[in-house]
Formats: C-alpha cells, sequence, structure tokens
C-alpha cells in the first residue's frame, strides 16, 4: 500500500516537475498576495508586541488632565495629593513637547534623573550622568548628524539651551523612541519655560491600580487616569484593528488570485484530460488521480508558501517594508530608513501554507474529479 | 538525464526553502523580545492619556505627538494650541 502511495507522490513530483513554467505563471498573483499578508501580519503583530512591552515596562497608572476638552498640563503640585492616595508607591512626572530644529520637530521628553541614568544597552555613548545630558533616538540622530559628545541648542520658549548628547538609542530599539530626545526632567521644565507637567505616572501596590485610578478621578474630575490594563487593550485593539484592516484589503486580492489560478490552470485542460485519461488506461481509479492531485497541489503550496515567507522576510527586514509600513503606522514615509518592528512567527508561515493550499486545491480539484469521471476515449479525441 | 536533473533540483529546492523558513523563524525566536532602553525608560507610550492610547501609540512621528494634544488638529504636523499665540503652527504643547 506505501509502496502505491509513494509511487503516486513521485507521479505528482514529476508533474510538477513537467509543468513547472505553468505554475509559476498562474501562482505569481497569489505569491504576491500571499507575500503582502504575511508582511503585513508581522508588521501588525510587531508593533502589537512593541506596545505591550512598553506598556509592560512603564508605569502603573498614567495621570493626565483634560481642561476646556483637551489636554492640558498639570501642575506638579498635585504629586503630594497623588502619593496621600492609599496603594500608591511611586510618583514620578513626565514631561514631553517639540521643539522645532531647523525645521524637523524633535519630541523632548522629560523623564526623572534616574530614570535617564538607568538607559542601557543603547547604540552609542552611556546613560546621561549630569543634568544637561540626553539620550536621542536613531533616526533623529542620523537626520541631524548626532553623536555622544555632540552639542545641540535647543528654542523651547522663552529661551535657548544647549544640550549635550551623552547616548543614542539603538536602530533597533521601539520605534517611538526612534525621533526623541530624552532629557532630565527638571532640564525640559526649563526648556520650556513651565514648571507644570504633561503626565503624572504612578506605580502602585499589587492590586490598588483599579482602586487607585478612582480615587484620582474623584479627587478632580478634570484627571484622566490610564491603568496599564487600559493601555494594553486599547494597544490590542489598535492592533487588531490594523491587522484585520490589511486582511480584509487583501481578502478580495486573494480571490482574484484564486480565480485567476484557475482560469489560467484551465489553459492546461486538454493537456490535463490526457494525463488522467492515461492514468485511466494504466488502472488508476478516481480516488488515485484525486490523490495525485492533492499531492501536486500540496507540493506547489510548499514552495508557494515558503518563497511568499521568505520574500515577505525580506521585504520587511532587508528593506523596511516600503509602502507597506506607511499603511500601517500613521505619517511613516513611504520609503521609510527607520526599522521597521515585525515578529515573524510560525503562524503567518502556517497559514500562508493552508491559504496556499487552499487556493491551489479550490482551483483545481473540481476540474480534475469531473475530468477523472470522463469518458478515456473523448480525451484523445 | 535532464528530467531527472530538474526533479533533483526541484525537490533539492522545495528543501532549502523550508530549512530557510526553518532558520529564518528560530533565528526571530532567538532575536529576543526583552524591553528596550526606550520601554525601560517607562515613556514607550509617548503619551498616556486615554486620548493619546490606542491609535496614538502607532505614531512615531513627534508632529503627531503634538496634534493629540490638541484634538482639533487638522493635519499632521499642525498643532492647535490656543495658548501659543500663534494657531496652527507647531508648537510645544505644554507652552
Amino acid at each position: 500500500m506505501s509502496g502505491k502511495l509513494t509511487a503516486l507522490a513521485s507521479l505528482a513530483l514529476d508533474n510538477v516537475v513537467a509543468h513547472a513554467l505553468g505554475y509559476a505563471a498562474s501562482c505569481a498573483g497569489l505569491l504576491l498576495t500571499l507575500a503582502l499578508w504575511i508582511a503585513g501580519t508581522a508588521v501588525a503583530e510587531g508593533l502589537r508586541a512593541e506596545g505591550l512591552r512598553a506598556a509592560d515596562a512603564g508605569a502603573d497608572i498614567v495621570v493626565s488632565l483634560r481642561a476646556l476638552g483637551r489636554h492640558a498640563p498639570i501642575d506638579a503640585s498635585i504629586a503630594e495629593q497623588l502619593r496621600a492616595i492609599n496603594g500608591v508607591e511611586r510618583v514620578e512626572g513626565r514631561v514631553s513637547g517639540v521643539v522645532d530644529v531647523n525645521g524637523t520637530p524633535l519630541l523632548i521628553i522629560g523623564v526623572e534623573p534616574q530614570r535617564l541614568a538607568s538607559a542601557s544597552e543603547l547604540e552609542r555613548g552611556a546613560a546621561p550622568k549630569v543634568s544637561g545630558e540626553c539620550l536621542v533616538g536613531a533616526e533623529i540622530a542620523h537626520e541631524l548628524g548626532l553623536y555622544p559628545g555632540a552639542h545641540l541648542a535647543l528654542e523651547g520658549g522663552a529661551m535657548t539651551r544647549v544640550v549635550s548628547i551623552s547616548g543614542v538609542l539603538r536602530a533597533d530599539d521601539a520605534l517611538a523612541g526612534s525621533k526623541t530626545l530624552i532629557m532630565d526632567l527638571a532640564e525640559s521644565q526649563t526648556l520650556f519655560g513651565d514648571t507644570r507637567l504633561t503626565q503624572m505616572c504612578l506605580w502602585t501596590r499589587a492590586g490598588y491600580a483599579d482602586a487607585v485610578a478612582r480615587a484620582v478621578e474623584r479627587m478632580d474630575g478634570r484627571l484622566v487616569a490610564t491603568t496599564r490594563e487600559t493601555t494594553r487593550a486599547a494597544i490590542e485593539h489598535a492592533a487588531n484593528r490594523r491587522s484585520g484592516g490589511l486582511s480584509a484589503l487583501l481578502a478580495p486580492l486573494l480571490a482574484l488570485a484564486t480565480v485567476s489560478f484557475a482560469t489560467l490552470s484551465w489553459f492546461a485542460h486538454a493537456r490535463r484530460a490526457s494525463e488522467i485519461a492515461a492514468y485511466k488506461l494504466f488502472g488508476f481509479s478516481g480516488g488515485d488521480t484525486l490523490f495525485v492531485t492533492v499531492i501536486e497541489n500540496a507540493l506547489v503550496a510548499l514552495a508557494l508558501g515558503t518563497t511568499a515567507f521568505l520574500g515577505a522576510w525580506i521585504f520587511v527586514r532587508g528593506f523596511d517594508a516600503p509602502l507597506l509600513a506607511a499603511w500601517l503606522i500613521p505619517d511613516l514615509d513611504l520609503f521609510p530608513t527607520q526599522r521597521i518592528p515585525a515578529a515573524f512567527t510560525p503562524l503567518p508561515l502556517g497559514l500562508g501554507l493552508a491559504l496556499a493550499l487552499c487556493t491551489t486545491l479550490a482551483g483545481s480539484i473540481l476540474a480534475t474529479w469531473r475530468l477523472s469521471l470522463a469518458s478515456t476515449t473523448k480525451a484523445f479525441a | 538525464m535532464w528530467y531527472d536533473l530538474r526533479k533533483k533540483l526541484a525537490v533539492a529546492s522545495l528543501a532549502a526553502a523550508a530549512v530557510a523558513c526553518a532558520l529564518i523563524l528560530v533565528f526571530e525566536a532567538r532575536r529576543g523580545s526583552g524591553p528596550t532602553s526606550w520601554s525601560r525608560l517607562s515613556i514607550g507610550l509617548g503619551i498616556g492619556s486615554q486620548a493619546g492610547v490606542g491609535a496614538g501609540f502607532f505614531a512615531y512621528d513627534p508632529r503627531l505627538e503634538s496634534d493629540r494634544d490638541g484634538r482639533l488638529a487638522p493635519l499632521p504636523g499642525v498643532s492647535v494650541d490656543a495658548g501659543a499665540g500663534g494657531v496652527f503652527t507647531l508648537r510645544p504643547s505644554s507652552r
């Protein structure tokens, strides 16, 4: 029995080799769609993983202020009231603002000095040790020609501050930091000429986050407390929306590719009919013919799925997903120069192989079945 | 003979592609997914308000950070900050 199956599988391989060019032509559209889908899924999953890592490494609660229906700075004196809430272990302020450097918008993040000093795994340089030293994202360092030891003049408001670059974040660090300058909190307040803060970050005792968030919002109706769980849920929602949107966009393309595969396969219909008729003359049953077709399609799907996966990997890791990444990340250039986060896991490869098999089978199994039932003499007529 | 060679080549190509995929998966898994320097600084979200979280996280451009602060911002690169003294200019929201 196994000898027969091996012989049938070998025959299927013969067929794939004999019709290699035909298969290549009919699978081209499918290959492109699959590669795009795998690349898009990998980027969306990479963004999701990066967001969740950032949320996990961040504060338990982020407190911001809404005034006149929009985001507003918080008075630093609120820190004492927040510390007094039962369950709060630590409170840190944070400043985020934008300055213009030679026409390039630069995001300034001000954090507590001890947090800044704990930065590690930098591309170049070291963590800031004294006030006036800062870290800079890889992309903005490249754009502005910054390096450890370089000085940069920042026009923040009423005054100009000259800061020293102590380190550059790695190019494969989180995308959100690639265009950012991170400095001491007090230094950023001086730069903007404002003693207020953009957010307050709270760390709480285990299990207290929700209660503390409610207490913060009761304290002042204008305060908005976002817990880590809310942040994680929002990141999951945004990632699902983006990858779902991409899949919905590519679904009609996949359907078109299936139709294209079936249509192009039809051109080889006459030759296929002769082949199947010859099998029947050699004593093949209908089941044997269908088995050969399934193996043939499985081999084609394996080639298709693995090639699409390799192509997607090169497209994302080698070329930073031009055109596609801009659809997934707001305001990114069509041809990005920064590293694009991506996660290539076995799931997209497995799904790619399954999709390829389903598509090729859908395009050929019905025709093969009908031919296997047709009269042998008709096929050679 | 030529046909046999093509058949062997096809099998070798399929095997090579499968091995390459497996190697990529191993490489990607070993690449590491620990917190980055940026997330260790606990500022990975850039902005943690309910308005900013979600779609906001995926923005990396400082101009969008500015836009999120001003909910009326109609275009990337335009910040509506009434307190800045110049509407439709790129200004830090904390000013």
